[in-house]
């Protein structure tokens, strides 16, 4: 939380976990995102409505392909979460493992304040706007009573009085400062200052055989998505995905690989009804990297004649 | 080629039934009652307090026992075996119509259509009704013409809602704005006001108050065009800028009329600046429009006519040259004026629209005295408005056209022509169908008849011309002679066919038919109802069949006869065989992205419901028992989750169901023992599982379900 409006620094580390290349920071989302394009997915559960996945939040999963463009453009590394941690965590003692227990203990002070101070504001809220209602009732019933009965007025005043007296005996009890911080579980169980800072160039992400078409679309300044959805590899839009639909369902094919045309006349029709154009694309093995874009797209629509 | 126009129902074999009358589904059950092109000879039903009915029953059990009918139709349909297409076509009537009525309707993808292409051809060349495929494009453009005034009135709605909105902020602008001042104010050091917040406002205020409500169109033009302009305005020296203009519109105001009539449209300003140079220049240079508005708006009289809306100028510039032209150039026109609005009815009818003059050339020809009415014409003949210059009656319904500008020209009474062109178009009515010589015909008709009425050389041909003016309506009405001409519609279509028939027509059927190599297998080895021809009309054996079959199922046909047990058409053929098998009605699944579609009775009736897949599947040990084998099935077993994906989402958005069948593939064997174990051999060791496969969104399917229950 304290480093939370922190410029972010490159190269970011991404952690990799079971697998997956996962984001843990906001900032970091929307910094990848506004400067290099990349999405990702999240996959978080929300902890305030978790019976739902419609809506996702915080972590962040990249597709193998994001992550490799990320660490070819030196933009971030990959850190191997178990083995950090184990280095890391049976490693650490005295001063360093009082200061990591010092962070996590004031994560959890700050989150009972904050949670404390959100609770207090809404109770006195809903008692204000009880009391209100009250007290305009009664003012209401002693207008009519007025008139016919003065004892009923007395009395509907006394309760009126009772009434707003009692949340306030309430309020007043209700702040007991507790100094127990709330239990914390950290996404990461290091500091990010405590990451290497100078990581040693890793291995490539292992990415699937479509990456040179992502890498085409992602240098033509296309967002891409995962096309899993619409049966495809890439959702590829023109802009950011939250401003504008897709504009085309992407799947990679090798230079030589026999496909049925079946799978042209599925992926064409799917790509109209959907109002995408179907786009395949394949790297040619003859063209020489160095010579420029080695990657040739083509746009299947489906004509209705 | 084929005589069709002797019976026009020659497609069918059968005869169809006319009476009682039978509903759609009737004809269709009965067309398509059998499923398979098989005879079947059940024994008649026993009636146990009947004891003829036992007799019956043991009469059909004897004569069929000893003289077994043949459940084969006699004779076998032939189809030729084309490698081109990978197909079987068939090409003589009574096939196609027998396969396609007994559940076998080939590869074409064209969803439920009949083969009725002769049908459609007969029918376009007599005109008779619309084809099936004439009305789907009709229904289709007129789906598309709502779609696109849908669209159209969403976009007004949008364009409506933005200039709302446009106008809101505008206010909202100008409120803050009025604000923001009071706040600016001391940067402003050089105004000439003393104090500071309160006279601000009151300039404000004050540049406001020289913007009336825009009541007129001086008003607006006179409004700020942007913010800028009116900071410049409020805060410049009053009496610099804001006066003249003041005093001009005073002054205009006096002199513009509200715009009533289009000459005061006409002279409004366009701009500003026409504003201020019209009132600077006023008493240097007096307007002239200003000056002959008075003489003009007598000439122009309000549109309520035709006429009068031709006379109309189209801009200002014609406004100036009216007048100073009128009297030597144009007086025609003025001239003729009255007589021209008394010949031109208003517009009621069609006639009378088309009756209508195009420009004032016509008006003023028209307006013409009757003597020097053939001179006219032969202007006309000459002249490029629409009005003569039509195009030459090709159409062979020019006559009836003709027939009735003839009785508009008698009804106005130009031409003292009676109404002997009856008998034209009774002749014409007969020759209808042979375009070009018809239209010969017709002209040289309608000439005869002018002739013979006019008697000028030069008049047939401009009858001629004007005849063809509107076709829409009048197309569908043809007289028949001694009939009065009737442009209600009282049509007799049964006079042209009758002619029609008299004449052969000869449409050569280019319609055929093609089965997929799976049906012609299963029609020829499964059903023994069709008898495949190779290229020198000699039957194929179903042995021959089944290996030709199989080395052309790949794409480049295989020659090596040593064929492994997983290709192609023995896999589709396997799965065909057993819907087939099963009642099923199987179709090719090109157009859905799937091998085949399962029909419950066929396309005729309803759509399909299950979309098949074929996935080839490995579980013999022999496929994995060494390295190559296992990265062999490796590469034919691989798909990908968003193929099938993909695969699904166009299934279930077509609303069928989608299988997957896995067909086990047993290990090969050496031609030899294939030969040995036949066809049912080979056959036979194949297995077949189905699984069915759905998108379940546990949201949605919710909803459904609970639509489902409602309902």
């Amino acid at each position: 939380m304290s480093e939370s409006f922190a410029p972010i620094s490159e190269p970011i580390p991404i952690p990799k976990i079971a697998g997956r290349y996962l984001l843990f920071d906001v900032n970091v989302v929307t910094y990848l995102r506004s400067t290099y394009h990349i999405c990702g997915v999240l996959i978080g559960s929300i902890p305030q409505i978790p019976q739902q996945n419609v809506f996702l939040g915080l972590p962040l999963e990249l597709m193998p392909e994001e992550a490799k463009l990320l660490v070819e453009k030196e933009v971030a590394y990959i850190v191997d979460d178990v083995a950090w941690h184990k280095e890391r965590f049976n490693t650490l003692e005295g001063s360093d493992k009082k200061k990591y227990l010092e962070s996590l203990r004031s994560k959890g002070l700050e989150a009972r304040r904050i949670a404390e101070g959100v609770s207090r504001k809404k109770s006195e809220n809903a008692l204000a706007k009880q009391a209100a209602q009250r007290r305009r009732k009664a003012v209401e019933a002693s207008a009519e009573d007025h008139n016919t009965n003065e004892d009923t007025t007395d009395g509907a005043a006394s309760e009126s009085l009772f009434n707003d007296v009692r949340p306030a005996s309430r309020a007043s009890s209700a702040p007991s400062t507790s100094d127990t911080p709330f239990p914390v579980t950290p996404t990461t169980s290091y500091s990010p200052s405590s990451l290497p800072e100078n990581p040693t160039p890793q291995a490539d992400p292992p990415v699937p055989s479509s990456y040179p078409l992502f890498k085409h679309l992602h240098s033509r300044n296309y967002f891409v998505m995962p096309g899993l959805r619409f049966g495809c590899d890439y959702n590829v839009y023109p802009g950011d995905p939250l401003r504008f639909h897709s504009h085309f369902s992407a799947t990679s094919y090798d230079w030589d690989e026999e496909f049925s045309m079946i799978d042209l006349i599925g992926g064409g029709r799917l790509g109209t009804r959907v109002k995408k154009a179907f786009l395949i694309g394949g790297k040619d093995p003859c063209v020489e990297p160095d010579k420029g874009d080695s990657v040739r797209t083509f746009c299947i629509e489906w004509g209705g004649m | 080629m084929t005589d069709v126009t002797q019976k026009p129902q020659s497609g069918e074999d059968k005869p169809r039934p006319s009476e009682p009358r039978l509903t759609r589904s009737q004809q269709l059950n009965k067309l398509y009652a059998l499923p398979a092109p098989l005879r079947t000879f059940p024994l008649p039903t026993l009636v146990p307090h009947n004891p003829l009915s036992l007799f019956h029953v043991l009469y059909v059990w004897l004569s069929q026992t000893i003289k077994p009918p043949s459940s084969h139709i006699e004779p076998l349909y032939d189809g030729h075996w084309s490698p081109e297409t990978r197909s079987v076509h068939i090409t003589d009537g009574r096939s196609v119509r027998g396969l396609w009525e007994q559940g076998f309707y080939g590869k074409g993808s064209l969803s439920r259509s009949e083969p009725n292409w002769m049908k459609g051809q007969i029918a376009r060349a007599n005109k008779l009704r619309a084809t099936s495929e004439e009305l789907t494009r009709q229904r289709r453009e007129e789906r598309q013409q709502a779609k696109w005034e849908r669209a159209r009135k969403e976009r007004e709605a949008i364009d409506q809602k933005l200039l709302e909105e446009a106008k809101a902020v505008l206010e909202e602008t100008v409120a803050n704005d009025d604000s923001t001042w009071t706040e600016e104010k001391p940067l402003n050091e050089s105004d000439t006001i003393s104090t500071i917040s309160e006279p601000d406002r009151n300039t404000w205020r004050r540049s406001l108050k020289f913007f009336p409500s825009p009541v007129g169109p001086i008003e607006l033009l006179s409004l700020p065009n942007s913010l800028s302009d009116l900071e410049h305005w409020a805060y410049d020296d009053e009496p610099v800028s804001p006066t003249p203009i003041e005093e001009g519109t005073r002054h205009r105001s006096r002199s513009m009329p509200s715009p009533v009539g289009p000459i005061e449209l006409l002279s409004l300003p366009n701009s500003s600046s026409d504003l201020k140079q019209w009132v600077y220049d006023e008493p240097s240079n007096p307007n002239p429009i200003k000056e002959d508005m008075g003489p003009r708006k007598q000439q122009f009289l309000p549109p309520v006519g035709p006429t009068e809306l031709l006379l109309l100028p189209n801009s200002s510039s014609d406004l100036e040259h009216g007048p100073y032209n009128d009297v030597a150039a144009s007086p025609a026109i003025h001239l003729k004026e009255t007589p021209v609005s008394q010949q031109c009815a208003a517009p009621t009818g069609p006639l009378e629209i088309l009756a209508l003059p195009n420009s004032l050339e016509d008006l003023s020809l028209r307006g013409k005295p009757l003597e020097s009415r053939d001179h006219a014409e032969a202007e006309l003949d000459k002249s490029t408005n629409g009005y003569s210059h039509i195009p030459n009656g090709i159409e062979p319904d020019t006559a009836p056209g003709a027939e009735i500008n003839d009785k508009w020209t008698n009804d106005s009474g130009v031409n003292g022509r009676t109404g002997s062109e009856t008998s034209v178009n009774g002749t014409t009515a007969d020759i209808r169908d042979e375009a070009s010589s018809n239209s010969v015909q017709s002209e040289e008709i309608v000439s005869n008849g002018f002739a013979s009425t006019n008697g000028a050389p030069e008049t047939p041909k401009i009858k001629r011309q004007k005849s063809v003016r509107f076709s829409p309506t009048v197309e569908q009405n043809t007289f028949i002679e001694g009939e009065p001409p009737n442009l209600e519609g009282g049509s007799s279509s049964t006079a042209a066919s009758i002619e029609l028939q008299e004449k052969p027509l000869v449409i050569q059927d280019q319609e055929h038919f093609q089965l997929m190599m799976e049906e012609a297998f299963f029609l020829s080895y499964g059903l023994g109802a069709l008898k495949v021809l190779d290229s020198t009309n000699s039957p194929i054996s179903n042995e021959d069949l089944f290996y030709m079959f199989r080395r052309y199922s790949h794409f480049t046909p295989v020659s090596n006869p040593i064929l492994s047990p997983d290709d192609p058409f023995v896999l589709n053929y396997v799965v065909y065989h057993h819907y087939r098998s099963l009642g099923w009605c199987v179709r090719g699944g090109a157009k859905f992205s799937c091998d085949f579609l399962l029909y419950n009775r066929g396309p005729v009736f309803s759509h399909a419901e299950f979309a098949i897949i074929i996935i080839p599947s490995y579980t013999d040990p022999y496929w994995s028992s060494d390295v190559f084998m296992q990265n062999y099935v490796k590469g034919r077993e691989k798909k990908s989750w968003s193929w099938m994906h993909c695969i699904n989402r166009v299934i279930s958005q077509v609303k069928k169901k989608l299988v997957l069948v896995y067909v086990d593939v047993p290990p090969p064997v050496d031609t030899d023992a294939e030969r040995k174990l036949g066809i049912d051999g080979v056959l036979g060791r194949y297995k077949v599982r189905e699984f069915v496969m759905r998108r379940w969104l546990s949201n949605r399917e919710r909803g459904s379900n609970e639509e489902k229950e409602k309902a």
